[in-house]
């Protein structure tokens, strides 16, 4: 059911990411921790690793931000000079896990692993899945990726995702009740994905049918999505 | 030249506070070291000076500005002189960067609302929604914050939930119990208490400087810790209609019944309803104390001459649960008598009548 | 403070500041303007808390000095004093009140201390420069339409004013979301790297109101956290909102290619008549643009049905239908100065350019319906 033919124009929201505006509870309190060690790290590579939407994204834009590391994809790494990438000291790698596994990334990433040791520089790694369940064909990038500490974000628990759903309000600008936040806290699935499609989907309700945030409309918004899928 | 600012009593107007040195103190620390909470929740009896220190907070933080500074009247302060221009401005209510919520007077019924309204909470948000007028913090101080409706919580709520920088709430609440949970566990708890007696004495002594040292003692007792209250009660003439009250009851169980007529008579009588109100919510306290003192709960002392022997006769003679059972009995007899306009003389006969037959026991 | 001022100057003074001036007030203090006489003459303050308005008028002084009085009263008085009229204004002679007199007329009305009275810090603001008031009156009755009312999202509650790295303009956007306006103006000398400021409604509704016949010029000042407008003898200060504007630029579409344009009067009479139809809560209106027409139409399951038809030049293939409400087609075509009004279309779900043939500053972004 739509509540209003109306579209809207589709306006960013803004986005603040910083280690204080991370949330920590026990479900992501380890990976923080290690992130906020650096760079007393026992190796130069950290793997940190959660389901979509735990927030890998945004430690990792942190953790950049902090250590002036440049922050790849898995094809800005195949088109990228290695040796310079290096030089910079630092560098992260999203969706770390497909890319070791792939033909065409895992000789770069070996490459520039080892350079990274060399020069004294550090390497993070994201993906969704542990190292070992990585399908690492190239020996030896297996054996170092395994020895790398890797820790892991779970998914989120109730708590957290109200907060980080009142931080999403927050960087929408809107201001919403708890009673808001924890009615879909209770009805999403356990993810920070979920929750980001939950207030995105009720912010733009509301700025359609330009009405405030409230629990009937959350309902609603939610009673639509369902039908939608 | 004469000019006189609209509004020169109450907590807004008053400089000085006394008794609440804890509370100030984990105030300034707080703002010293950068740490200022979204919220804060005062709470405590009325009457104690609550208001007086959500006003010192503000002023504290309005004259410093969002970078900290130097804190006015030294460490350890939060006294402001009461000619500085800022404290003017919050007196007459013209500080951009302050407001006040309280209950308001509907301006179709001319009467005092019975709550605080949802779109009273709504201007608040707007207010922090808008850069400050003087450049540092905004300020909103809620008085009785129990009294908002829950339409009104509700939308405070979302403020509290991710509230702009350098905006601060001050609560003021003598029943947090009544807030929702949810707004008490955002705020950081100051609770206030009673005043020492010396205190109270000390408050009541600057707020009404013509009172004599007996007066000011025995007022202080009756309001037992809350000066708010004292100076209410002197406003009444409560210490004398206490003291008239005591003389009726003091033979009990005997009673002056031509003296019980008299009283019901002069209370009944069509402009006498603020000083009837005054009688019972007066009656209803000397039976607490008298429970209170009985049981031990409280250190007793005469808020007139005689009280604590009065008390003592009658407790002993008397269980303790038939004084706690009248109280609420008359609390309920008043209270009826409120709904259904019962015959103000009829009430007092019937107090009188309860207390008679409690007393022979 | 003892003076003498001339009615018609002083009135039109009044009539400036007592505007901010809420009719019911709790607060004593903000029912009563300001009045401050030194050797400048005579200043006027009035303010809500939200914006303040300071207006000086040339008089003769003969005692400094100031205080606070009721503005209403005192707009009502001089109002009600003859044209021509010689005012004495005297605070000092009667204790704490502000003695008027002028002719046979005496009033002494009762007055609050000047100590009192709200201050608009404007503290420090580094960037100012200075502008045609034609400019600033173009580029607030072009943008105040969308300005979102919704107070759920009060980052929109304004007009967002900024010198953006990419054009030698000041240009100001406003949106409620479901349309956006976006207005240009040359770039005054001084503006460029100015900070991005939201400039709430209400201040931008009284500086329009000042502005009245456009002549003239307007020097802005602003900070990150307050703008003042000068015009002449008038100052108005405002807090600004406290609040991020989106990334607009990403909503304003650069590939819609098919190009529709309308004679705007004829379109817009259009649109009015068919949307009498449509049902009052959505207000849709479906355009269907075919070769050299487009037809406008309306349902409502209650009311029936309308169309009507208004010859286009389009430069697309085939048939392109796209629903909008009729309402926001009638503000922004209520904004266009041409003859013409240019549709700048891609399809029936995305957004749709408008823009006035006759002023290349002029930029609308509306969202379609779904019809």
């Amino acid at each position: 059911m739509n509540m209003t033919d109306q579209m809207i124009l589709d306006l960013p929201a803004r986005k603040t990411q910083g280690r204080a505006d991370f949330l920590i509870t026990d479900s992501n309190a380890d990976a923080v921790a290690w992130l906020d060690r650096w760079p007393d790290w026992p190796g130069h590579a950290l793997c940190l690793y959660g389901p979509e939407g735990s927030g890998k994204s945004h430690l990792l834009h942190w953790w950049c931000a902090q250590t002036n590391a440049r922050r790849l994809t898995p094809a800005q790494l195949l088109d990228a000079d290695v040796t310079e990438l290096a030089a910079l000291g630092a560098v992260a790698l999203d969706n770390a896990g497909p890319a070791a596994g792939s033909k065409a990334a895992a000789e770069p990433l070996l490459h520039l692993y080892n350079l990274l040791r060399e020069q004294g520089g550090y390497l993070l790694l994201a993906a969704r899945q542990p190292p070992r369940q990585w399908q690492v064909s190239l020996p030896d990038l297996r054996s170092r990726l395994l020895a790398a500490p890797a820790v892991g974000i779970q998914a989120p628990d109730d708590r957290l995702l109200v907060a980080v759903m009142a931080k999403m309000f927050a960087d929408r600008q809107v201001r919403v009740g708890p009673n808001v936040l924890s009615y879909l806290a209770t009805r999403i699935e356990r993810s920070f994905a979920a929750a980001e499609t939950a207030v995105m989907k009720l912010d733009r309700t509301s700025l359609s049918g330009r009405r405030p945030i409230t629990v009937p409309l959350a309902r609603m918004a939610m009673a639509a999505e369902e039908k939608n899928d | 030249m004469a000019e006189q600012s609209v509004q020169a009593t109450g907590p807004v107007a008053t400089a000085t506070l006394i008794g609440h040195e804890a509370a100030e103190l984990a105030f300034l620390e707080t703002a010293a070291a950068h740490r200022m909470p979204h919220a804060w929740l005062l709470s405590g009896p009325r009457g104690i000076g609550k208001m007086t220190l959500a006003y010192r907070m503000a002023r504290c933080l309005l004259s410093r500005g969002v970078a900290g500074g130097d804190l006015f009247g030294g460490p350890g302060s939060l006294q402001m002189p009461p000619e500085s221009d800022l404290f003017r401005r919050i007196l007459a209510g013209g500080h951009g960067d302050l407001r006040l919520i309280e209950r308001i007077v509907n301006p179709t019924t001319k009467k005092l609302r019975t709550e605080i309204a949802v779109d009273q909470i709504r201007g608040l948000s707007r207010f922090f929604s808008l850069t400050g007028a003087e450049g540092g913090w905004r300020i909103a101080i809620i008085d009785g914050a129990e009294e908002m409706n829950p339409n009104a919580a509700n939308a405070l709520l979302k403020l509290l939930e991710e509230p702009p920088e350098h905006c601060l709430l001050l609560l003021v609440s003598h029943g947090p119990g009544r807030l929702l949970p949810t707004i008490r566990s955002r705020c950081r708890q100051l609770i206030l208490r009673p005043l020492k007696e010396a205190d109270a004495i000390a408050v009541l002594a600057q707020q009404l400087p013509d009172l004599d040292q007996h007066e000011c003692l025995g007022l202080v007792r009756l309001a037992e810790g809350s000066p708010g209250r004292a100076v209410a009660m002197a406003a009444e003439g409560g210490l004398q209609t206490y003291g008239e009250l005591l003389a009726l009851v003091g033979d009990l169980p005997e009673l002056d019944y031509a003296a019980v007529h008299a009283l019901g008579d002069r209370l009944a009588r069509a402009n006498n309803e603020g000083a009837y109100r005054v009688w019972v919510d007066l009656l209803r306290l000397w039976l607490s104390r008298l429970a209170r003192g009985g049981a031990g709960l409280d250190q007793m002392s005469d808020a007139v001459t005689g009280e604590v022997a009065l008390a003592s006769r009658l407790t002993m003679a008397v269980g303790l649960d038939r004084w706690v059972e009248l109280w609420e009995k008359i609390g309920a007899l008043a209270m009826r008598a409120e709904r259904v306009n019962l015959d103000r003389k009829q009430v007092v006969l019937n107090v009188f009548m309860a207390l008679q037959s409690t007393a022979r026991h | 403070m003892q003076l003498t001022i001339e009615r018609s100057a002083f009135l039109r003074a009044l009539g400036h500041v007592q505007n901010v001036v809420e009719r019911r007030n709790t607060i004593p203090i903000l029912s009563n303007v300001q009045l401050v006489a030194n050797e400048a003459g005579l200043s006027l303050t009035a303010t809500d808390l939200d914006l303040a308005i300071v207006e000086t008028v040339a008089c003769e002084v003969r005692r400094p000095g100031g205080t606070t009085a009721p503005a209403h009263v005192l707009h009502d008085i001089v109002r009600k004093l003859p044209d021509g009229a010689q005012i004495e204004l005297d605070y000092g002679a009667e204790a704490g009140r502000l003695v008027v007199r002028a002719a046979r007329s005496k009033f002494a009305l009762s007055c609050l201390p000047r100590e009192d009275f709200p201050v608009m810090a404007d503290g420090d603001l580094p960037y100012h420069f200075v502008l045609p008031a034609a400019d600033l009156r173009r580029l607030i009755e072009k943008t105040r339409f969308a300005i979102s009312t919704e107070e759920t999202r009060y980052y929109l509650n304004g007009i967002y004013l900024h010198a953006p790295e990419d054009a030698p303009v000041l240009r100001g956007v406003a949106t409620d979301g479901h349309r956006l306006a976006h207005i240009e103006i040359s770039l005054p000398e001084g503006a460029g790297g100015m900070p991005g400021v939201i400039m709430p409604r209400k201040a931008a509704l009284e500086v329009h109101k000042l502005i009245e016949d456009g002549e003239g010029v307007i020097e802005i000042a602003l900070s990150d956290s307050k703008i003042r407008f000068s015009l002449g003898d008038i100052v108005l200060t405002s807090k600004l909102i406290d609040g991020t504007f989106p990334d607009y630029q990403r909503v304003i579409p650069s590939g819609n290619d098919k190009l529709m344009e309308v004679d705007c009067k004829s379109f817009a009479a259009a649109v009015d008549r068919v949307a009498t139809i449509s049902s009052e809560k959505s207000r849709a209106v479906k355009l269907t643009v075919n070769g050299s027409t487009v037809v406008l139409s309306a349902n409502s399951p209650e009311q029936g049905s309308g169309t009507d038809e208004v010859p286009v030049n389009f430069n697309g293939e085939g048939v392109l239908e796209i629903g909008f409400n009729a309402r926001y087609l009638l503000d922004i075509t209520g904004q266009i100065d041409g003859e013409n009004a240019c549709f700048d279309l891609s399809d029936g779900a995305s957004p749709t350019i408008v823009r006035d043939a006759a002023d290349p500053g002029a930029l609308y972004v509306l969202m379609p319906m779904r019809v």
